[in-house]
């Protein structure tokens, strides 16, 4: 990490910079076709694969991430559906093997290694933490086998990987969201973290924004996965005063974080936002974080042909309540994946590798496909600050336009 | 003045409930010689039970989560760990560690490993001049300590409590006066099962119900028993007093990773240096060794 905070991103581009990314996407709206459902319909396909398409899905569907693991299973589900439905990946069914890696990297490497050496997958989707998708990135880098990775903000050395981002990175979720919170509350904050490699991150980068707005971090706290007890680090936040608390606390412990927050009178009042505030958490979280904003690329409100087909499949599927985040990216992955393979015209994974550089499809967030980016395989999203409301909805109050991932070019 | 006040109240939060954790782990391990691995799950099974009762007036709730616990308790130690009682230490740690990964899973499959949450029954808080503490915690600190006094007069100042005593000290000694070991077996790990679950449920409202929530309390409520002198039933109570003032102590001024770091170090190194444990009885001060 860099001591501007933002590591491997780019240099900070103003907003009149993402005509790139906008370009990008008007570029998408030409090519586009008309949507009968949120599977992905690429170029014309004449490849034609002679066997099922063979993915293997990881994830931690046990341990202290398991509820953003099963979030990214149910979508993913959904996703393989809607894709077999409309023909599969070069006109053959996608097969799925699929295994728990308890968000334990060891267990992720061997997982992976099983995938590759013994189930002869084509592609590999999944995994959630930072530290999983380190190793997966290093193992199929060795095999040449191209991976999806589908959570918010991770960064890694994509350039000398085999794996893209579909998630969202740390700099998209903050370019817009510090200077918005500094100018509406104040020029005083601090972060808050679960002590693993992402929030570290994904808070690095809020610095890096936090000083380019003239804003200060007043105290920085990080506790480690699993944290039963919040007391003392809300004491620090009380403290402190601040005019904003940028919080990076994730997984069951965000939902302690919060309720105790809420307990302690932090919450509500206090200005908390943050990667904390996931759709997913709402409904145990409660009011405690009514009428606080958030960057986001999702929200139910996304008016589009995908969106609505999305959400009905999915509320169908799974019933009502909010949509995670990650079980929106992991429906339409696949959507990627059939793009490069019938660009590439072959299932060799080197190939499809090179063919997911550029790759487009569709997906619920837009009318238009977006667009894995060549230069460094992340997407630039359109982006929205929504504020939640009662109930869980996560109401867009302003469009961000395009925004781009901010990676560094390979 | 009022950190000193939030880091004192912090304090008593975690060590009461911490101390009923430990209590039951100590009552286990003393009695039925069981090192049980699965007691963060038995706390994850009263979180549970508490969610499935939330309609209900959270005492009534809390009534019968615990018999929930004693029910669980009885059937875990007749069904499964009296099959096991002498077939040495590791058959019974995997014995216990499978119970707890077969709670696990249920609850997973049951609930789903999605995050569930409870409001706290006593919402506010208690407020003296600037200092303010959530209500729920005072009074849960209080009505543990209440109650841990109580199960500690059962222990040292009933007839009941002297058989416990005996039993634990020599078992077939105990059995030649008249106290059935499977019987006290029995209902020491139901009653003990039923305090975790109790500790379980009393947390609850102030964390996310997940099927592994109850593992964060496994390591220190373990070092709170292993500081404490084998077989001694008030030591796990003080153990877990000790260990979590020093984390206060060390959290209040550090980080936390680092705090429990510094922590989990002290407490091996402790453990290494004297692997006998401390008496904490005052009156056996100075004679700790025995």
């Amino acid at each position: 990490m860099s001591k501007d905070g933002f590591g491997a991103y780019g240099p900070l581009v103003s907003r009149r910079g993402f005509a790139r990314g906008a370009a990008n996407l008007a570029l998408g709206v030409a090519g586009a076709s008309a949507l009968g459902g949120f599977a992905g319909r690429a170029q014309a396909a004449p490849f034609k694969g002679s066997r099922p398409y063979k993915i293997g899905f990881v994830a931690p569907l046990s341990g202290p991430v398991a509820p953003e693991g099963l979030a990214m299973q149910r979508g993913f589900d959904l996703g393989v559906e809607a894709i077999n439905a409309v023909g599969g990946i070069a006109g053959q069914p996608v097969e799925i093997v699929r295994q728990d890696d308890q968000a334990v990297p060891a267990v992720a490497g061997t997982v992976i290694k099983k995938f590759i050496q013994q189930d002869n997958v084509d592609m590999i989707v999944g995994t959630i933490t930072s530290d999983e998708e380190t190793v997966a990135g290093q193992i199929s880098a060795a095999y040449n086998v191209p991976v999806m990775f589908l959570e918010a903000g991770f960064w890694m050395p994509f350039c000398t990987s085999s794996c893209v981002l579909l998630g969202e990175t740390s700099y998209s979720l903050l370019s817009e969201l510090v200077p918005f919170m500094a100018e509406k509350y104040g020029k005083k904050f601090v972060l808050i973290g679960s002590d693993f490699e992402f929030p570290h991150q994904y808070l690095g980068v809020g610095k890096g924004f936090i000083a380019k707005a003239g804003a200060t971090v007043t105290d920085e706290i990080y506790a480690p996965l699993g944290t039963a007890d919040w007391s003392s680090s809300i004491a620090k936040i009380k403290a402190a005063a601040p005019d904003v608390i940028l919080s990076a606390v994730v997984g069951g412990d965000a939902i302690a974080f919060v309720k105790q927050a809420k307990s302690f009178g932090l919450l509500p009042g206090a200005h908390l936002t943050g990667i904390t505030l996931q759709p997913e958490f709402y409904p145990p979280m409660g009011d405690a974080v009514d009428g606080l904003f958030v960057v986001t690329r999702y929200s139910e409100e996304i008016k589009t042909a995908g969106n609505a087909t999305f959400v009905a499949a999915y509320k169908k599927k799974y019933g009502e309540g909010p949509i995670p985040l990650v079980g929106v990216t992991a429906s339409y992955a696949l959507n990627f994946a059939k793009a490069a393979v019938e660009k590439a015209g072959t299932y060799d994974r080197k190939a499809v590798f090179e063919a997911l550089h550029g790759a487009r499809a569709t997906t619920p967030l837009s009318d238009a496909p977006l667009t894995l980016n060549a230069s460094n395989l992340s997407i630039d999203y359109p982006m929205y600050i929504c504020q939640i409301q009662s109930g869980g909805l996560f109401k867009i109050v302003k469009e961000l336009g395009v925004v781009p991932a901010g990676l560094k070019s390979c | 003045m009022s950190a000193y006040f939030q880091i004192l109240c912090d304090f008593v939060w975690v060590a009461t409930t911490l101390a009923l954790v430990a209590f039951s782990l100590g009552l286990i391990l003393g009695e039925l010689k069981i090192v049980n691995v699965a007691q963060g799950d038995l706390m994850m099974v009263g979180a549970y039970s508490m969610y499935v009762l939330r309609d209900l007036p959270f005492p009534l709730a809390l009534l019968l989560t615990f018999v929930v616990g004693l029910v669980l308790g009885l059937a875990l130690e007749r069904g499964v760990l009296r099959w096991v009682y002498d077939k040495g230490f590791m058959t019974t740690l995997l014995a216990s560690w499978g119970v707890g990964m077969v709670l696990e899973q249920a609850a997973a499959a049951i609930f789903s490993v999605s995050q569930k949450g409870l409001d706290p029954p006593l919402a506010g808080q208690i407020v003296v001049g600037a200092f303010a503490y959530p209500t729920y915690r005072i009074a849960v600190s209080v009505g543990v300590v209440v109650l841990l006094a109580a199960l500690l007069a059962l222990v040292y100042r009933t007839s009941v409590g002297l058989r416990l005593r005996a039993s634990i000290d020599n078992v077939q000694m105990a059995a030649l006066m008249g106290v059935s070991p499977q019987r006290t077996f029995a209902l020491v790990f139901a009653v003990a099962t039923a305090l975790a679950v109790l500790a379980g449920a009393l947390v609850a409202p102030t964390l996310a119900i997940t099927p592994t929530m109850g593992l964060s309390y496994l390591a220190p409520s373990f070092f709170a028993v292993m500081i404490a002198r084998q077989g001694s039933l008030a030591g796990p109570i003080a153990g877990a007093i000790a260990v979590e003032f020093v984390f206060t102590v060390l959290q209040a001024y550090l980080n936390v990773t680092l705090a429990e770091s510094i922590l989990f170090g002290l407490l091996a190194l402790f453990i290494a240096i004297k692997p006998q444990g401390v008496s904490w009885s005052w009156k056996k001060a100075g004679k700790e060794t025995q």
